[in-house]
């Protein structure tokens, strides 16, 4: 067992709740404060591989830096955004939520977590997405600031029928 | 032997020749080529049967012995590269009790070994060994090319896309692609190297619509301006990999004139999209990296010429689209009437830099991802498009725009005007009722 140390310095009631707060923040599809959570150079990523290293490797479902989530909730808000009229309903169940004891150097917090999403638009059957995510966090005041998203589908790398919002 | 498969090949269809051709017009499609499954039935056979479909790329198996499955209309094959090099597309069936002897999307194995009874092939399709060999009869069995993985009846590759064709008649690929092969150049040309290969993966995603609308649209320009309506900035531009994209809006509201940019068609149904309105080219360190391996291999004059970029979608009925400056393959694998899959594979330009090939597979979300922001605006029309087709107020799916095919063009083909709906016209009028009446294609009324 590694040092537990880390871990320790962290709460993990702290982290949770910041974890639950930015699932609300999609489920309630207030994007732009979702996005504000993100360090300037932090990202969202969905790869298409279970050990992808970077999004250069292999293609990616989703690979958002900031100016790339920008225009993506700019576009949510579209009035002819075709892909959410109506619009998707969501519920973000974010699980078994670990802080990595052993951070890398460009996170001051690794945490792992399990999550599974349900997403209904009217008059079409609901879908289920499931995997897990890992992200770095940065201290930001007394709470967090989120480096990297990553979100693991267990089916990365099959086929999707179109993912209009954030897992 | 041929005389049997011949003669149980061809099901009977529910469908006659005559109903068939009732529902194609000149100008307009009758709504069951979307929905009707009878019909899609016969298109696996009669048209995915038939005409050449795009099976990959041989950069999938670069080593002997590699493998990739994938499907041609229904069928499943292989594609594999065997002991010497050569690369063969076999059905992904045991000659014994039919199973599928591979499982996997691809990989690299020396025998393809049935689960079932222990037959097993090499990496050409042929059998290598069979367990009680001698109840079969022994070495004449394991010899018998009837017992191999069959081979698709006709196979050819173009500057390393593979083709196959289920039927041992019809055109010569070369008579087939005709003037689309300056689409191909043009991809595969603006590799320093002069060969490109599939690489980083593959995005797939799923339409719930029928595989003709992925085909329609790709040589669609004038739907930009709606369906992508929400992808623009303040400028009316759309997202790019190379910064401001295409103008698509003026002052906000306006659409531009999609005319003067043209779409092209071809005998057997292909066709390509003229470049849409000034785009930002690529600039930067990169980029003058990649210019510059171009000119040490082929000299200023020529590398202004494969650079030239005068085409944006490209299509080849009735299996893939392309985009040369996009750098990517889109495979339409239809799935049933109303389902299809699209695999869209980033494409490396051999002997460019990394880093220029890498940036491409990256943009490959922003774009043509499931979760991306310009393919799922087309994703959403298209089955909206398979929803309202369920209406029986109206049969008719309209193609009508300019009428006739525009100018001869100097590849060969037609240039029409931008919303010009001939490319469509050729695919259905010319190709599709030929091929669904028995037919090898470009029958010209």
């Amino acid at each position: 067992m590694l040092s537990l140390e880390s871990a320790r310095r962290h709460d993990i009631r702290a982290v949770e709740q910041f974890l639950f707060a930015e699932a609300r923040l999609l489920d309630e599809r207030h994007f732009e404060e979702w996005a504000e959570l993100f360090t300037e150079d932090g990202v969202y990523w969905a790869p298409t591989r279970h050990d992808q290293k970077s999004p250069e490797e292999a293609v990616s479902l989703f690979y958002d830096d900031r100016v790339t989530m920008a225009a993506r909730v700019k576009r949510l808000r579209h009035p002819d955004v075709h892909i959410q009229i109506p619009i998707s309903r969501t519920t973000h169940l974010v699980t078994n939520i670990e802080i990595d004891p052993v951070p890398p150097d460009d996170a001051d917090i690794r945490v792992f977590a399990a999550f599974m999403v349900a997403e209904y638009r009217e008059n079409a059957d609901p879908r289920w997405y499931a995997g897990r995510y890992e992200y770095r966090l940065k201290s930001f005041g007394a709470g967090f600031r989120i480096a990297l998203k990553k979100a693991t589908l267990v089916n990365c790398d099959g086929a999707f029928t179109s993912m209009a919002v954030y897992i | 032997m041929t005389d049997i498969r011949e003669a149980c090949a061809k099901t009977t269809p529910r469908i006659s020749e005559a109903e068939i051709r009732a529902l194609v017009r000149p100008d307009r499609i009758h709504r069951r080529l979307y929905t009707d499954p009878d019909l899609f039935d016969l298109e696996m056979e009669r048209v995915f049967g038939q005409a050449w479909i795009l099976v990959g790329h041989d950069s999938q198996v670069p080593k002997p012995h590699d493998f990739v499955t994938t499907r041609i209309g229904k069928e499943p094959v292989i594609m594999s590269r065997d002991a010497n090099g050569a690369v063969h597309v076999v059905a992904n069936r045991c000659a014994h009790r039919g199973l599928q002897v591979c499982a996997t999307e691809s990989g690299s194995t020396r025998h393809f070994k049935c689960p079932y009874h222990g037959w097993s092939y090499r990496s050409d399709g042929s059998l290598a060994s069979m367990p009680n060999a001698v109840s079969y009869g022994g070495r004449d069995a394991i010899a018998d090319p009837a017992n191999g993985l069959r081979p698709v009846a006709r196979m050819a590759i173009y500057r390393g896309f593979v083709f196959a064709s289920l039927s041992p008649t019809g055109p010569s690929l070369d008579e087939y692609l005709n003037g689309i092969k300056t689409s191909i150049d043009d991809l595969v040309d603006r590799a320093p190297d002069g060969e490109i290969a599939f690489v980083g993966g593959c995005s797939r995603y799923i339409v719930r619509a029928n595989w003709k609308t992925q085909i329609d649209n790709g040589v669609d320009l004038h739907h930009a301006t709606y369906t992508h309506v929400s992808t623009l900035d303040a400028d009316g531009r759309q997202f790019s990999r190379h910064g401001g994209g295409p103008r698509i809006l003026i002052d906000g509201k306006r659409s531009i004139d999609w005319e003067p940019f043209g779409v092209v068609g071809f005998p057997y149904g292909h066709g390509y999209q003229g470049r849409p309105p000034v785009e930002t080219l690529p600039s930067g360190p990169i980029y003058e990296d990649y210019v510059s391996r171009l000119v040490a291999k082929h000299g200023e004059e020529r590398t202004k010429a494969i650079l030239k970029y005068d085409r944006f979608n490209s299509v080849v009925y009735p299996s893939f689209t392309f985009q040369a400056f996009g750098q990517h393959v889109r495979i339409v694998r239809p799935t049933a009437v109303d389902k299809t899959e699209i695999r869209v594979y980033p494409v490396a330009l051999k002997g460019a830099p990394e880093a220029y090939n890498r940036a491409a597979i990256r943009s490959l979300a922003a774009t043509h991802s499931a979760a991306s922001m310009i393919q799922t605006d087309d994703i959403e029309v298209f089955e909206r498009a398979q929803r309202g087709l369920a209406s029986t107020s109206n049969d008719w799916v309209l193609f009508a725009g300019h009428p006739g095919k525009g100018e001869e063009w100097h590849e060969g083909g037609w240039r029409g005007s931008g919303t010009s709906e001939f490319v469509s016209r050729i695919q259905y009028a010319e190709n599709w009722v030929s091929y669904m009446c028995g037919g090898q294609g470009n029958a010209v009324a």
